[in-house]
């Protein structure tokens, strides 16, 4: 699999202060990755060396194919757009000059992608208005737009939709969205309103106290999220006797527990296990969303798994 | 570079500081002016003469090139833009050397206006110089435009090491407050009202060093060296804090 970027035992410490601990983490292309974690817990360290504004205390990573000591790493940012905690605007220019000023700033060699970037992010109609007197939503999505100057391969959004109104999120999702899929391009969203990203994100990546606790794809997360009855059993292997006479879709976590993907009939299912010998000592429907799934795996664990991808 | 120079260079056009300060230039030079032509038509009773208007500048230029250049850098730290500069592939030497140039630019910008304002009330206001050849109108004029450039690059150089950090205002507005106390102080030992200068020895060689070398006293009085100190003396400061500043900057964080 391609990676856009993906990092080899990064850590970084501030004095005595460790925010990130030998973190690994990929990025495959063309991905929609939601990165997932608590205030303070590294998500905006690993994005600022990432993005190359401080240098990784140990460890190394490649942005897209390129090592972050290379020299040549500046060229491969110039196919990178980021917006890291606040959109990179200049207040006393309009949307339009600020495109142009990154368009300067890149060296393209002309601004024909402005007016189609302003339609994109829906302010086309801004004429010759300030920066300073749009609203949130405009200054955000603005930002976006300046992250897209120069046809990026890789954009990383810190908190894209923080402080948005509800039409502003669902505008900066869709806007996500169809770069995605008509572009290409790979995105790094991090956030703390999980059930939004879980509208777009395809990966995940968890970080708790600056260690990668998880990374998984969205398939992997709606299997884990997915509507089940946990059943404890005497005997699992009874139960898969039993589930597979059914055709009924399960997976076995331990020696006598076993999560069942589909509605059981209580009666049912007791009657046929108690036909086969099989007692069952409790059944409990689950249904995580991404929010709770996230609390159930960083809960109070002290063991996390570092980097399990 | 010359891209994000030429980029920077439009964002302080765009800017509106950059403007405010164009226009707290106009009106101090005429304001001064009104005063000083009420105070000869109505208690002098005399004709005005260009010397005591053409000068205004330089007597605000430290503050207001300091605040400007200060103001305008540290925009680029607090709205992301230095940051964005980083992402986008820019090198962190040619980012720093671009905002250094632009702050020089200021400089020259804001005392070039400067310089028109004071010409044109010179010329069509006031019976002409009394003191003041042509060649030294202008050598004084490019010595205060040489100085406004300097001090617009040091200025700018420690927003940058200091990463916008609030605490470049108060060292930048500090440094130009107690240089121009200092100035004074050294001024008025050097060249006093009253009799011959006293000082000797390792004071006297001080003194007359920050009188000769130090831009920031170079607005304080018309010029009185060799262009060649005033040369020198520009250059060393804005070589110093260019060089300290490139290295400060490139090891530095950007949060």
């Amino acid at each position: 699999m391609e990676y856009v970027f993906k990092t080899n035992g990064i850590s970084k410490k501030y004095g005595k202060f460790t925010a990130l601990s030998d973190v690994n983490m990929e990025i495959p292309k063309g991905a929609i990755y939601g990165f997932v974690g608590k205030n303070g817990a590294g998500k905006t360290t690993l994005i600022r060396v990432m993005t190359g504004l401080q240098r990784p205390t140990e460890g190394s990573y490649e942005l897209m194919g390129k090592a972050n000591n290379d020299k040549d790493i500046a060229k491969v940012r110039r196919r990178m757009g980021a917006v890291v905690e606040s959109p990179a605007i200049y207040m006393d220019m309009s949307a339009r000059d600020n495109l142009i000023q990154q368009c300067l700033m890149l060296g393209l060699p002309d601004f024909k992608c402005v007016d189609e970037i302003l339609e994109l992010v829906g302010l086309a109609n801004t004429g010759k208005k300030k920066a300073r007197n749009f609203s949130l939503g405009m200054r955000q999505r603005l930002g976006i737009g300046v992250a897209l100057c120069g046809s990026p391969d890789f954009v990383v959004l810190d908190e894209p939709i923080n402080g948005l109104d509800p039409q502003g999120i669902i505008e900066v999702r869709e806007l996500i969205l169809k770069l995605n899929r008509e572009r290409g391009i790979t995105f790094l969203i991090s956030s703390h309103i999980l059930d939004e990203l879980a509208k777009v994100a395809t990966n995940y990546g968890f970080i708790d106290k600056g260690h990668i606790v998880r990374q998984m794809t969205s398939k992997e997360l709606a299997d884990e999220c997915r509507k089940s009855v946990r059943m404890k059993v005497s005997d699992v292997g009874i139960l898969s006797k039993i589930l597979e006479e059914k055709s009924l879709d399960y997976k076995v976590v331990d020696s006598n527990t076993a999560d069942v993907y589909a509605e059981l009939t209580f009666s049912d299912v007791a009657k046929d296990f108690e036909q086969a010998g099989c007692k069952i000592i409790n059944m409990q429907e689950r249904d995580e969303s991404l929010e709770a799934f996230y609390l159930s795996l960083l809960g109070g664990s002290e063991d996390v798994q570092k980097s399990v991808c | 570079m010359f891209r994000n120079l030429y980029a920077d260079t439009r964002n302080i056009i765009l800017c509106r500081a950059f403007r405010i300060a164009l226009g707290v230039i106009a009106v101090y030079q005429i304001f001064n002016f009104i005063i000083f032509k009420a105070l000869y038509v109505f208690f002098l009773k005399t004709a005005m003469d260009a010397d005591t208007v053409a000068f205004t500048f330089p007597s605000i230029a430290a503050f207001l090139v300091t605040a400007a250049t200060l103001f305008i850098s540290d925009r680029e730290f607090s709205n992301g833009c230095i940051r964005n500069k980083m992402i986008s592939g820019v090198k962190r030497t040619d980012a720093f050397l671009s905002a250094v140039f632009g702050g020089m630019l200021q400089g020259a910008i804001y005392s070039f206006f400067a310089f028109c304002i004071s010409t044109i009330m010179s010329l069509a206001f006031t019976v002409g110089f009394m003191d003041y050849s042509i060649p030294e109108f202008a050598n004084y004029w490019l010595v205060t435009t040489m100085a406004c450039m300097a001090i617009g690059a040091f200025s700018t150089s420690m927003v940058m090491s200091f990463g916008g950090s609030k605490l470049s205002y108060v060292i930048g507005l500090l440094l130009a407050f107690v240089l121009k106390v200092t100035d004074t102080f050294v001024l008025d030992k050097l060249y006093p009202e009253k009799g011959y200068c006293q000082l000797t020895g390792t004071k006297l060689m001080v003194y007359r060093f920050i009188d000769r070398f130090i831009p920031y006293s170079y607005l304080m009085e018309r010029p009185h060296y060799d262009f060649a100190s005033y040369v020198i003396g520009c250059g060393g400061l804005v070589i110093i804090s260019t060089v300290v500043g490139l290295i400060i900057f490139n090891n530095k964080e950007l949060h």
